[in-house]
């Protein structure tokens, strides 16, 4: 294999031929079917041996960004990290500036906070879901379905914060603004909607049975190897990993509220899709308990004026899995350096290893890597 | 319906789809149909120059680095001069502004031909004294919803 | 000489009225446009959204002939290491086979392009057979060693759908007693032989999805390694001509269909006219026909290749057998033959 590392210097064609009687596929940035990212895939016509990740496409250099902003600018730039799921993210780095300064936050804004959160994870599940049936082959009606189902979540955010994707609304200390009147019942029509889509769904996309000859026992990653290589978010709950850093670490609101996580013990490419949809049903769950029980108060804190450690750690569960944001300031207003991990990233390592233990063909490749939920602009920060 | 039934496995997708034909689109052909917005959608900032101190607050917190204070004759202070190809719309310094000069409206759409035509200078901000006023601007319909809160980014104009 | 063409126009004008307008020529084009048309619009209703709008008020009917346009001022590009000859003629006659085949096919009583009877539908489907012969030759002509491949794995798909088509259609045959398709639709006038012969009908209906090539059987289309099998290295008006073929296939099929099992144009008269009543109930007909299809289309993932074989040998062939022994069974014991 040492000399099929030359394909690297290769120009950008589609087919390279190598020796063996192997070919090099570049899934490239322009591509049907891959994001922004490339894949280079090396068969033999039927079988894959190796599938290698090209990412860097889309970085954006957003630890550095972080580096001169003040702790409180920071939540401008770090929602433009992910598109899709920025309050997530952005949780993650406003917990771990509350952490450096030591602030309680009051409990109804840890509730707005839940809520807000939960709704993002929706939209991203239905998101991945959209892409990943796109992928196996669907004439995209799945896709524009999930499409047109978010609308509805997304008129919600905007009337709660002021924008659809890139809120600006976590704030450490609290959250900017207050619900408006009238949202809670807007909230709960929503959810019955969302309730009856999902049974459309169901019976449309998870109990296909075309769908199913394709996907299942397909890229099966068994519970050891998991572990082993670090997956990351349902992908490593549905091989049998009972893992939730909603329930490990319970941060804002979590551990007030009863939610069950989901899990499987095969761990193929079908119930990875299937974890999604379960995943909706229990983020519908949470936020119609937090809407009942939303408690009465003040929605901001001040911050002190020195903080009160050096470095913060925080962990958060986005949609794609387990997010970490390492903070070190030297007691200043701008951090020193931030790190974050994302899980995209470590998802990408373990597809990049699967053809190793298993027999993939090349026309799973698409649906394999899309039952993972890659999402470039995560890996590349 | 049983969903474990190899033959509904089949044949149910075809009239869950086939259902959907009754459904609304949900296109919306813009330039054609008004836009729907809400009272908190985070738009055009507009500036009161008789009450802005010219503090510079706004320039400091700015994430963006988009603002930037500017002589005008007509006035002893500096006013602030927002970009709005750089800003992003966050509301800072809509918020720490101690006069309440600055203030938000729902106006998305804020097109340029020109590079400088987009850098807002303090006379170009200068605030409608009625939101009435600022109608025919308005692409949005807005949504009756009334904030209590008084960190909230809209002030009702009454008028 | 101009006397000699005026004598033989006038001589054969009815059948050259057939051949050129309807249901000839100008037929198959109109349904072309109309079935771009119709797939956009219906599909677009299913997904949720409006198909084109804007050229052609309301109904968007003037972004055909817009896209038709735009596609006939393209460069065609022929690759240098082509037959080039046979590269640009063998993308339009993909077209030639199945409306030769149509011509078979009465639209009302005794209204067929070619009128003969006998043995007309095992003459349909022969001729319906020599179809993978051109997606070969369009394949081989590019010299693109992922064309062929698309184009071999076309002919896999092509033998393990058109076997238990075949053998549906002699389900039919055995219960209608009879191997003339007109006389077939004439026996139907008590019941359309859908619902007697229900196997074979959903036998036909799954093979019929493999040989128009369209979801869950897409397989050459977008699955080969390059981007559309062996339709791929035609550019401009040479696309246009494939997409032709591809529609034409569709409608012979469905033609097909519409006369083995859903009683062709026999329905209640609306006009006195038995050949405008005929015609006006084929069309019905054949609308209802593209519509299901369309859905079908959407509601699929795509199969593999091996999956998909795999459906066509070990469910399909025997499927269809087990029809005919139970045609057999029914007509000749049960039902006293005849």
């Amino acid at each position: 294999m040492r000399d099929m590392m030359s394909y690297r210097y290769h120009p950008f064609n589609e087919i390279v031929e190598l020796e063996g009687g192997l070919f090099q596929l570049n899934m490239g940035p322009q591509h049907p079917i891959s994001g922004q990212g490339r894949f280079i895939v090396i068969t033999d016509g039927e079988i894959v041996y190796s599938i290698e990740m090209d990412i860097g496409y889309s970085h954006r250099g957003i630890e550095k960004i972080l580096e001169y902003r003040n702790l409180m600018q920071g939540i401008v730039p770090i929602e433009r990290m992910v598109m899709l799921d920025t309050s997530n993210i952005a949780m993650g780095y406003v917990l771990a500036v509350e952490k450096l300064y030591g602030v309680d936050v009051p409990p109804r804004a840890q509730y707005i906070r839940t809520i807000i959160m939960e709704l993002n994870r929706i939209i991203s599940h239905l998101y991945a879901l959209g892409l990943y049936s796109e992928s196996a082959g669907w004439n995209p009606a799945i896709f524009l379905w999930t499409t047109a189902d978010r609308e509805p979540i997304l008129d919600i955010l905007e009337m709660i914060t002021g924008a659809r994707w890139s809120y600006s609304f976590f704030i450490p200390g609290g959250v900017r603004a207050d619900l408006p009147r009238g949202v809670k019942e807007r909230i709960l029509t929503t959810l019955d909607y969302l309730e009856n889509r999902i049974r459309v769904y169901e019976d449309s996309w998870i109990y296909n049975e075309t769908f199913r000859m394709r996907t299942e026992g397909m890229g099966v990653l068994p519970r050891s190897k998991a572990i082993e290589w670090g997956a990351a978010g349902p992908n490593l709950r549905v091989s049998g990993v009972p893992y939730d850093t909603r329930k490990n670490e319970p941060y804002a609101a979590y551990d007030e509220l009863d939610f069950k996580i989901v899990t499987h013990t095969a761990g193929d490419s079908y119930y990875r899709g299937w974890a999604r949809v379960e995943e909706i049903k229990v983020s519908i769950d949470i936020i119609r308990q937090a809407i009942e029980n939303i408690p009465e108060g003040r929605i901001r804190v001040a911050l002190p004026p020195k903080p009160v450690q050096e470095e913060a750690l925080a962990r958060v569960e986005t949609g794609r899995g387990e997010l970490n944001v390492y903070m070190y300031t030297e007691g200043r207003d701008k951090p020193y350096r931030v790190k974050i991990s994302p899980p995209s990233f470590r998802n990408f390592y373990v597809i990049e290893q699967l053809p190793k233990i298993q027999t993939i063909r090349l026309a799973d490749v698409p649906p394999l890597i899309y039952s993972f939920d890659p999402w470039f602009l995560d890996a590349d920060r | 319906m049983t969903k474990k039934n190899f033959v509904s496995r089949i044949v149910t997708p075809f009239f869950v789809v086939l259902k959907h034909v009754v459904n609304q689109p949900v296109t919306h052909k813009y330039p054609f149909e008004r836009l729907k917005g809400f009272s908190r959608t985070r738009g055009l900032i507009t500036l009161d120059m008789d009450a802005c101190i010219g503090c510079g607050a706004c320039g400091w917190i700015c994430p963006d680095h988009a603002i930037e204070m500017k002589i005008v004759e007509s006035s002893k202070v500096t006013h602030p001069a927002i970009d709005f190809l750089k800003c992003s719309f966050c509301g800072m310094c809509v918020e720490i502004c101690p006069r309440n000069a600055l203030d938000m409206h729902p106006i998305v759409e804020i097109a340029g031909t020109e590079y400088k035509n987009l850098v807002y200078y303090p006379e170009k901000l200068r605030q409608a004294p009625n939101l009435k006023e600022l109608l025919p601007m308005l692409k949005y319909e807005l949504e009756p919803v009334i904030t209590p809160s008084k960190m909230s980014y809209i002030r009702k104009k009454v008028g | 000489m101009f006397k000699d063409i005026m004598k033989f126009i006038e001589v054969n004008l009815p059948v050259l009225i057939k051949i050129l307008g309807f249901p000839g020529l100008t037929f198959i084009l109109i349904f072309l446009i109309f079935a771009v048309w119709y797939q956009r619009k219906y599909l677009a209703r299913l997904m949720t959204r409006m198909g084109p709008v804007h050229a052609g008020k309301v109904l968007g009917w003037l972004q055909l002939i817009a896209d038709a346009l735009k596609l006939l001022t393209k460069e065609i590009i022929i690759p240098r290491e082509s037959m080039r000859k046979i590269f640009v003629l063998s993308a339009g006659t993909l077209s030639v086979i199945p409306a030769t085949a149509i011509t078979l096919i009465p639209f009302a009583k005794d209204f067929a392009i070619f009128p003969i009877r006998g043995y007309t539908l095992p003459l349909f489907l022969a001729i319906m057979t020599l179809y993978p012969i051109f997606v070969v030759l369009m394949g081989w002509a590019a010299n693109n060693k992922f064309t062929i491949i698309g184009a071999f794995r076309s002919i896999y798909l092509d033998v393990a759908g058109e076997i238990p088509l075949i053998l549906s259609t002699i389900g039919v045959m055995i219960w209608a007693g009879t191997y003339d398709i007109q006389d077939i639709i004439e026996a139907q006038k008590s019941i359309w032989f859908v619902f007697p012969q229900l196997l074979g009908f959903i036998v036909f209906l799954v093979s019929f999805m493999a040989m128009i090539e369209k979801v869950p059987f897409d397989i050459p289309e977008a699955e080969a390694e390059l981007v559309f099998g062996y339709k791929t290295e035609f550019s401009g008006a040479l696309f246009l001509d494939s997409m032709l073929g591809d529609y034409v296939n569709l409608l012979a099929w469905s033609l097909l269909m519409i006369t083995l099992y859903f009683g062709g144009y026999l329905g209640p008269s609306i006009t006195g006219d038995p050949i405008i009543d005929g015609s006006i109930w084929t069309l019905i007909k054949l609308v209802i026909v593209v519509t299901m299809t369309f859905t079908i289309m959407i509601s699929y993932a795509r199969l593999r290749i091996d999956q998909a074989i795999r459906v066509g040998w070990n469910y399909l062939i025997p499927l269809a057998i087990l029809n005919i022994i139970l045609t057999i069974f029914v007509k000749y014991v049960i039902l006293g033959g005849g």
